[in-house]
């Protein structure tokens, strides 16, 4: 699957769930712990447990929002060759680096959890694991001022994977984005400070 | 006449005059006057020589030598003029190419009456600083040296100067360096961007980033255009500052919308087929009858504008079903019936208060603005809140460099 970026942030929850919300929550609920259908039991009916899994399902979609574009910058900004040249183009003003990387990985991993509250007590803690790894190739990137201002070629082939309470609830394909995507990055991302 | 003496002989007849037996005899004043001063020093300079020196500053040696024997010479009276020029020229450097860079006059007011007052005119001569911006450090410095200048350089070793000071033009001592700073060399070519679907500011920015000139070919239709086809494609590489024309298309609609259906009426499979179709999302209202019945209220109301994939919350509700038409006889049964059922009716009674005892659980969503999504539970007997709470993670970025 090829993504080409146009406009607008590209999502964790997409890649997962190709872009559709609808999806992610339905499997989101799917994947709920045996823990909180326990809660099922007792006073709740049938109504009420429909209600707090689709809670639960669209505020869990709500975690994935994560920005992949923002990741690709955090790691980037760590990259030791665009750093030198962030600040060498920065103590020149005026100058412009282009500069080409070696195939490399950036990996996000996060833990977001959901409460979940009965009468106002906290009966359950779901936690999920949202793991995002992205291999860039190619990458040919323009410095200037200290900023990532644009990136000429490369592809960054993109998994998303998903657990809740440690498992397995989705994992996407490798999704390949065709770089460039310098018409996110505006006036240019600042690298160093 | 008055004499010249270079650098190596600067203090020349000074040094003769300063000796210690004169200097025991003589009140010397000694007097520095940067040429071309208005202060009331240089006054104090033209009063002396009853002229202002003339202004040598950038002419070549020859030249300013020339001007100072017909300008002030004769203007010096009882003065013994004589100029002297520092550094010495050095052996590269073309001595007819010199230009003086600075100019001063000493002043030696004696009252003795066996020598003269005195006055010198000092020249420091060099060149004049070469534009270097753009050359490589070696190319800079086989244009300096020539000049008897230095180099001073900073950056990156194979770069190009990107910046000097002095600037071009300035005059500088022989011997004084020129720093200059070298960055990569900018790369001739540029990679054409991918510009299909861009909003026309966007692949404006696109094209100026990489180096490239932007250029509309034809646009057509109105709201928000978009490039439809570019040339050249995406990916080839071009050299710098070639066009980029772009075929804009508009989209009628300018800023995307869609409009909410009516769906109340409908089974919640057809609610999400059409609501599907717009494209909308469906989201059960769950103070209704969770995904049984007919959809029986709505929100947004129908004909309201929202953004595509916006939720539409439906409470369905389940209608009961009519009663089938009978064909029994009943009014013969109805009166055999009736005794049963006045028999019966204590018992139903009974069931039905029993029954209304149980807890009617109803669940209403929070209304305010709390990150927690809760249900409500009322009735007379029960009041539970049942609410998830998201705690998002912002994670952490590992980087790895090298793939192998």
């Amino acid at each position: 699957m090829t993504v080409t970026l146009v406009d607008g942030p590209l999502t964790a929850r997409a890649v997962l769930f190709d872009g559709d919300g609808g999806e992610a929550a339905q499997k989101l609920g799917a994947g709920l712990p045996t823990t909180l259908t326990g809660l099922d039991r007792g006073a709740l009916s049938e109504s009420a447990r429909r209600a707090m899994h689709q809670d639960f399902a669209d505020v869990a979609a709500g975690l994935l929002d994560l920005d992949l574009g923002g990741v690709l910058v955090t790691g980037w900004c760590k990259h030791a060759q665009l750093r030198a040249a962030a600040q060498r183009t920065l103590a020149a003003p005026g100058s412009r680096e282009t500069v080409r990387l070696a195939e490399h990985r950036i990996s996000h991993t996060s833990s977001p959890h959901v409460d979940v509250l009965l009468g106002g007590t906290v009966v359950t803690h779901i936690k999920m694991t949202l793991g995002v790894d992205v291999d860039v190739t190619g990458l040919e990137a323009s410095v200037r001022e200290g900023r990532l201002v644009s990136l000429h070629s490369g592809d960054a082939a993109i998994t998303v994977a998903l657990a809740v309470e440690g498992a397995p609830v989705a994992r996407s394909k490798p999704i390949i984005l065709r770089l460039p995507i310098d018409l996110a990055l505006g006036e240019g991302l600042r690298l160093v400070s | 006449m008055p004499g010249r003496v270079g650098s190596h002989g600067a203090r020349g007849r000074f040094g003769n005059r300063l000796s210690g037996a004169t200097l025991g005899a003589t009140f010397v004043l000694l007097c520095v006057f940067p040429v071309g001063l208005t202060s009331a020093a240089g006054a104090s300079t033209a009063a002396a020589l009853n002229q202002e020196p003339p202004q040598v500053v950038g002419l070549p040696l020859d030249e300013a030598e020339q001007l100072i024997a017909r300008d002030w010479y004769p203007s010096a009276g009882p003065y013994d003029l004589q100029f002297e020029i520092t550094p010495d020229v050095p052996a590269q450097v073309d001595p007819t190419a010199s230009i003086v860079v600075a100019q001063e006059v000493v002043l030696y007011l004696e009252d003795s009456d066996d020598v003269s007052p005195a006055a010198t005119m000092r020249l420091t001569v060099g060149s004049r600083v070469p534009d270097l911006r753009g050359l490589s450090f070696q190319d800079a410095l086989d244009l300096v040296e020539p000049l008897g200048l230095g180099l001073e350089a900073s950056g990156v070793e194979d770069g190009v100067v990107i910046r000097q000071s002095p600037e071009a033009a300035a005059l500088l001592p022989y011997g004084d360096g020129v720093r200059v700073y070298l960055a990569a060399a900018p790369p001739s070519t540029a990679l054409v961007p991918n510009l299909v679907g861009l909003t026309e500011a966007l692949a404006q920015a696109a094209v100026a980033d990489a180096g490239l000139t932007y250029e509309v070919v034809s646009a057509s239709g109105t709201g928000e255009r978009r490039v439809s086809t570019q040339s050249p494609a995406s990916g080839v590489v071009v050299e710098l500052a070639t066009t980029v024309g772009v075929t804009l298309q508009g989209t009628v609609e300018g800023r995307q919308t869609v409009v909410v259906p009516d769906v109340t009426g409908l089974s919640p499979a057809d609610v999400a087929k059409v609501l599907g179709a717009v494209p909308l999302r469906l989201k059960v209202d769950a103070t209704g009858d969770g995904s049984q019945g007919l959809a029986a209220r709505q929100a947004p109301a129908p004909g309201s504008q929202v953004a595509p994939g916006a939720f539409v919350t439906v409470a369905f509700a389940v209608v009961p079903a009519p009663q089938p038409k009978d064909t029994f006889p009943w009014v013969p049964v109805s009166l055999a019936a009736a005794a049963v059922v006045v028999a019966a009716a204590g018992l139903a009674l009974r069931v039905h208060t029993r029954t209304s005892r149980q807890p009617a659980v109803r669940f209403e969503p929070r209304r305010d603005d709390s990150p927690v999504v809760s249900t409500r539970a009322t009735s007379d007997e029960v009041n539970l809140v049942v609410g998830v709470e998201p705690h998002p993670d912002p994670g952490h970025v590992t980087l790895e460099e090298e793939r192998t």
